[in-house]
C-alpha cells in the first residue's frame, strides 16, 4: 500500500499549518488502525509540535524564516505478521516568502532561463523536484485568499507541478517517445485550504473557475483521478470569520485526503 | 532475556523517589526475595540516605546536580540449592538537571523566528561536549544489557512534548539496539523486550484506572509506538502508581503546577506490580525457551 504523499502550495497556503494540525490529530485522536510513527523523523516532530503548540497556546501562527528550507515528513504505520508496514509518508517543504515563487516560477522551467536560478535554491530546488518525482498522491493546497499572489499565480504554479508530474509518470510508447500520456496510479487531492474564510458551496466549480487551467489539465490528463476537498486546518467560524483563538481550533475535513489515498 | 531492568524518566518524574520507597518495600517485605546489594554498595548506601530524609524528615529528594551521573542498582535475590539466584536486577542512572533531556530531546526554540536546537542529536558527537559522549554511552549501554524497561510517566511534567519526545528517542535506541543485535530488518516487531508504562504521583492527578488513557494524552508518541507497532503488544503494560500514597496532600505552586507534601505515613500502592510483572515476563520466556 505504501503511499508517498506529498504536499504542495504557494506561501501562506496552510502547508505548515495543515500539517501540524493533521500531525496533532492523528496523534491525539488517531486515525483508523494507523499509528503515526515518528520515528525516523524526529526533527519534524519537534518542528510540528512546536508549531502547533504556538497555534493551539498563543493562537498564532509560526512564520517560517527567510531562506530556510525544511523538509517534513510524517509516517502512518500499522503492525502485521509482525512487522511495522508503511501505509503513508506525508512530506512536504517549509519554504519561506517568496523562495518558493522563484523555484516554481514558470520562467525558470525555460531551458533558456535555468541557468539564473540563484544558487542557493538549486539545492532546495532539487529536493522539490525529488518529492515530485517519488510521490504517488499529492495534495495540492489552495490559497482562496491569497495575499500578495493571485489565483493566475496559482493555477501557473499547479499547472508545472502537473506538468512535471505527467512528465515523470504519464504513459509512452517506448523511452523515446516524447509524448506523455494519461497518468494513471497518481491520485491528487485539491485542497481548498481556509476554507472557514469564505463560502464554498461547490468546492469542484471553485477549482473549475479560479483555476481553469490546471482544472482542465486535470480532467484531461490525470483521468478524474482527483477529488476536490475544502479544509479548514483551524475551524470554521461563521460568525467572525476570525481564525479561532487557543483552544478552539477545530480542524474540517483534514483527513479526508489520506482517506481517498488509503481507499483501496 | 536476561534479568535486568533498565528504569528511564525524565527529571522528576519520580524515578529515585520510586526507588527508595520500593527499597523501603522491599527491606520490610518478608518474602522469599531479597534485596542483594552485593558489589553495589554505593547504590544502597544512596537509597538508605534519601530513605532517612524521606521517611523521618519528611524531605522529598533534591534534584541531582546538573551533569552530575549516578547509578543505582539492586538486585533481588533468593536461595536455591545452597546458591544464591538473581530473579531480577533494577538498574538506573541517576542524571541532574535537564542532562537526560539535553542529550536525547533536543531543546527546540522558535522563538524570534529561529529555530535553535540545543543540542539536536544530528550534531557529530566530537562536536558535543564530553561528558554527554560519556553520559550517552552510558545509557546505551545500559539498553543494550537490559531485556525489559521501566519508563516513568510523570502526569505534570514540565512540556508534554519534551517528556515524550524524550521517551520516544530511549524506546527508538531500545529498538535500534535490539534490532541490530538480534539482525532483524529495521521494520521487524521485538519480540524479547517487555516495556513497562508507569504513571506515577497518581495521588496527584489519578485515582482511576484510566491509565491507558491518561498515556494516550501524555506521551502519545511512545506509547502508541511501543503498543500498536515496534514491539509485541502483551509484552507493553501500562500500570499507575503513587510511591507517598494517596493520603498525600498537594500544594499548588505560583505556575499552577502541583507538589506533594510528604505524608507523615507513606503508604505507597500498587508499586510492585510492575515487578511482579517482569517476573511473570521472565518466567514466560524461560518457559518457552
Amino acid at each position: 500500500m505504501d503511499r508517498r504523499v506529498r504536499i504542495f502550495g504557494i506561501p501562506q497556503a496552510g502547508k505548515t499549518v495543515y500539517l501540524s494540525v493533521l500531525f496533532g490529530e492523528i496523534d491525539r485522536y488517531g486515525f483508523e488502525n494507523y499509528i503515526l510513527d515518528m520515528r525516523d523523523h524526529a526533527d519534524s516532530m519537534d518542528y510540528l509540535s512546536m508549531v502547533l503548540e504556538d497555534l493551539v497556546l498563543q493562537g498564532s501562527t509560526f512564520s517560517t524564516p527567510e531562506r530556510q528550507f525544511k523538509e517534513l515528513n510524517m509516517k502512518l504505520s500499522y503492525q502485521e505478521d509482525g512487522k511495522v508496514k508503511t501505509a503513508a509518508l506525508i512530506s512536504t517543504y517549509d519554504l519561506s516568502g517568496e523562495d518558493i515563487n522563484i523555484i516554481f516560477d514558470a520562467r525558470f522551467h525555460s531551458q533558456i532561463r535555468k541557468s539564473i536560478i540563484p544558487p542557493e535554491f538549486k539545492e532546495s530546488q532539487k529536493k522539490i523536484m525529488n518529492m515530485l518525482y517519488t510521490g504517488d498522491c499529492f495534495i495540492l493546497l489552495v490559497d482562496p485568499n491569497p495575499i500578495g499572489s493571485t489565483f493566475d499565480d496559482q493555477d501557473t504554479m499547479f499547472t508545472i507541478i502537473l506538468r512535471i508530474i505527467k512528465k515523470n509518470k504519464g504513459k509512452r510508447k517506448s523511452q523515446k517517445d516524447k509524448r506523455y500520456g494519461i497518468v494513471e496510479g497518481i491520485k491528487i487531492a485539491f485542497c481548498i485550504s481556509k476554507s472557514d474564510l469564505i463560502d464554498i458551496p461547490d468546492a469542484r466549480e471553485f477549482v473549475e473557475q479560479k483555476m481553469p487551467f490546471t482544472y482542465k489539465y486535470l480532467e484531461i490528463n490525470f483521468k478524474n483521478n482527483f477529488k476536490c476537498i475544502p479544509i479548514s486546518s483551524l475551524g470554521y467560524n461563521a460568525e467572525t470569520r476570525q481564525y479561532p483563538m487557543k483552544e478552539n481550533i477545530r480542524p474540517i475535513n483534514v483527513l479526508e485526503p489520506l482517506r481517498f489515498f488509503l481507499d483501496k | 532475556m536476561n534479568n535486568k531492568v533498565g528504569l528511564f524518566g525524565t527529571t522528576s518524574s519520580g524515578k529515585t523517589v520510586y526507588l527508595v520507597v520500593l527499597y523501603e518495600y522491599l527491606n520490610k517485605l518478608k518474602a522469599e526475595l531479597v534485596l542483594d546489594f552485593k558489589n553495589e554498595e554505593d547504590s544502597e548506601a544512596y537509597l538508605s540516605g534519601i530513605a532517612q530524609d524521606l521517611y523521618e524528615k519528611k524531605v522529598l529528594p533534591e534534584m541531582t546536580d546538573r551533569r552530575s551521573i549516578r547509578k543505582v542498582a539492586f538486585n533481588l535475590s533468593r536461595q536455591v540449592k545452597n546458591t544464591v539466584e538473581t530473579v531480577f536486577r533494577m538498574e538506573t542512572y541517576d542524571f541532574g538537571g535537564d542532562t537526560l533531556l539535553d542529550i536525547f530531546a533536543p531543546n527546540l526554540d522558535l522563538s524570534n523566528n529561529q529555530i535553535v536546537e540545543i543540542p539536536n542529536e544530528n550534531i557529530p558527537d566530537e562536536n558535543k561536549p564530553s561528558e554527554f559522549i560519556n553520559m550517552k554511552k552510558t545509557i546505551n549501554s545500559l539498553i543494550e544489557e537490559s531485556s525489559s524497561f521501566m519508563f516513568m510517566v510523570d502526569p505534570n511534567p514540565i512540556g508534554r512534548h519534551k517528556q515524550d519526545r524524550f521517551l520516544a528517542a530511549i524506546l527508538n535506541q531500545i529498538i535500534d539496539t535490539n534490532q541490530k543485535k538480534n539482525r532483524l530488518k529495521s521494520n521487524s516487531v521485538i519480540e524479547n523486550v517487555s516495556i513497562a508504562f508507569v504513571l506515577t504521583k497518581s495521588d496527584l492527578y489519578y485515582n482511576n484506572q484510566h491509565t491507558e488513557r491518561e498515556l494516550n494524552k501524555l506521551i502519545p508518541q511512545s506509547w502508541k509506538r511501543a503498543k500498536k507497532l515496534y514491539f509485541v503488544k502483551d509484552r507493553v503494560k501500562s500500570f499507575y502508581i503513587t510511591s507517598l500514597g494517596y493520603n498525600t496532600k498537594n500544594e499548588t505552586a505560583e505556575d499552577g503546577s502541583k507538589y506533594a507534601i510528604v505524608p507523615d505515613i507513606i503508604q505507597p500502592e500498587n508499586i510492585d506490580e510492575p515487578l511482579k510483572w517482569f517476573k511473570k515476563q521472565f518466567a514466560d520466556y524461560r518457559n518457552r525457551r
